[in-house]
């Protein structure tokens, strides 16, 4: 599951038809979030519903969220698998989702991240 | 004489109107509230919420996510109708809500500096900061609407919502440069932040809300009878004995601290604050002394409502709540100024 962000209310996570959502695929991930298109507000329950095992965020994205910590405070994400294990991976927006010619290279190091988990 | 008439003339007001009414609208909550707790992405059957046979991850949902978002919903719902009742009261303007004196924009202007400006914050002010920039700036447009009705000398409300307007329009200006600097995901926050959303309840923001918003209400609802006087007007009320001048400066300050704690909490949502007492004063009249503590519980069950609408209708993603306020306070509304319009003008 691909937050984008989550100050303030609902955090906004990545549906399908996103660039967060094809670089998951090309790791060989799979995103949990498949019921809508886009960046969208996701309800905190149907995240815990989700149960997504690892949480993938950009590092810009961690930051703004004031660090992991506070990031596992956020409600529904606390209660997902992923937060329980501490199963969080942060990389640099650009290479993530920047789809350039480093997306090779972005898409080895997360699929390599999360095989380490 | 009104000494000795008081506890006669209260306990008797009391039976005729306040208790059965509020009676009804707190239990029509109460239900509200437990059909609320049923329903959402992990469902919940509706005798689980006593607490029987529930699995681990019902619970936990039930006590971490969907509780504090539905005390949340009544504490914010409540706010704002109170916060609007009082409001049009003191203004005597059925346009008055906290929105139209620049309460929200100042405050939507406050989230946007931290967002575009602070930059990445840890920690504590990561994950509160843009409640504290909400709360400060709904304060600092109350405090600057005071320096300026007192240099007019007389406390004049009309200067009052004039300056209001104004720093209605400056805020909005300073939140669209802001939006003009801002980067792809700065906007996505802010513009969801205007929207408003209650995702985000956990139980210290309700705690933190409930501290605030509760004390207000109480305050403004002492203060009831005194506006139900300012309503013949502002001289008349002075005469009368009423001293308006604390009075303004009691509702403008009670009903900031109350929005601003709301704001907070859950962004910018619209309509409570204006729609929810009128609708109040057209069932039950205009009395304050009812109008207030109404406002607040029917306040509370719409936003209630509202939310649950908000985290159910498009699951697993969820709609801002301030859209669906908006989209049951809009046409309403146009309902009520034709009917006000056509039953005395003839229109």
């Amino acid at each position: 599951m691909f937050i984008l962000q989550h100050t303030g209310g609902a955090p906004l996570v990545a549906g399908t038809n996103t660039a967060a959502d094809s670089i998951i695929k090309l790791a060989g991930g799979i995103n949990v979030v498949s019921d809508y298109e886009g960046y969208k507000p996701l309800s905190p329950e149907a995240a815990v519903n989700l149960a997504p095992e690892i949480l993938l965020l950009t590092t810009q994205g961690v930051e703004q969220a004031g660090g992991e910590e506070s990031l596992l405070l956020v409600p529904g994400v606390a209660l997902t698998p992923a937060a329980k294990e501490q199963h969080i991976i942060a990389m640099d927006a650009l290479l993530l989702l920047g789809f350039g010619p480093r997306t090779a290279e972005a898409a080895l190091e997360l699929n390599r991240r999360s095989n380490d988990l | 004489m009104n000494f000795l008439l008081k506890p006669v003339l209260v306990p008797l007001f009391f039976m005729q109107l306040k208790i059965p009414v509020l009676l009804l609208l707190g239990i029509l909550l109460l239900t509200t509230g437990m059909i609320a707790a049923s329903i959402g992405a992990v469902s919940i059957p509706l005798t689980g919420i006593i607490g029987v046979n529930l699995t681990d991850q019902q619970e936990a949902v039930l006590t971490s996510i969907r509780l504090p978002r539905i005390l949340l919903a009544v504490i914010v719902g409540g706010s704002l109708a109170v916060s609007g009742a009082a409001m049009q009261g003191l203004f005597r303007n059925p346009l008055a809500d906290p929105g139209l004196i620049g309460i929200a924009t100042s405050a939507a202007l406050a989230v946007a500096l931290v967002l575009v400006l602070a930059g990445p914050m840890a920690g504590f002010f990561g994950l509160y900061g843009l409640s504290l920039a909400a709360f400060l700036g709904a304060l600092l447009a109350c405090f600057i609407i005071f320096r300026f009705a007192r240099l007019t000398g007389s406390f004049s409300v009309t200067y009052m919502l004039l300056t209001g307007i104004a720093i209605n329009a400056l805020s909005a200006a300073g939140v669209g440069f802001l939006t003009f600097l801002s980067d792809d995901q700065q906007l996505r926050t802010l513009t969801f932040w205007t929207m408003g959303s209650l995702g985000g309840a956990l139980w210290v923001s309700v705690l933190v809300a409930t501290t605030i918003v509760v004390p207000t209400g109480l305050l403004l609802v002492r203060n009831a009878r005194e506006l139900n006087i300012l309503l013949l007007g502002e001289n008349e009320a002075r005469y009368l004995g009423v001293d308006e001048e604390r009075l303004k400066r009691t509702i403008i300050i009670c009903t900031a601290l109350s929005v601003g704690a709301a704001i907070s909490v859950s962004g910018i949502i619209g309509f409570v604050g204006l729609v929810v007492p009128h609708l109040v004063r057209l069932i039950f009249g205009p009395d304050h002394r009812l109008l207030i503590p109404a406002s607040a519980l029917l306040g509370a069950i719409l936003l209630l409502v509202a939310d649950t609408i908000a985290r159910t209708i498009v699951a697993p993603a969820e709609m801002p709540v301030g859209i669906l306020t908006s989209l049951i306070g809009g046409p309403f509304f146009l309902w009520l100024l034709v009917r006000q319009f056509s039953g005395r003008t003839g229109l």
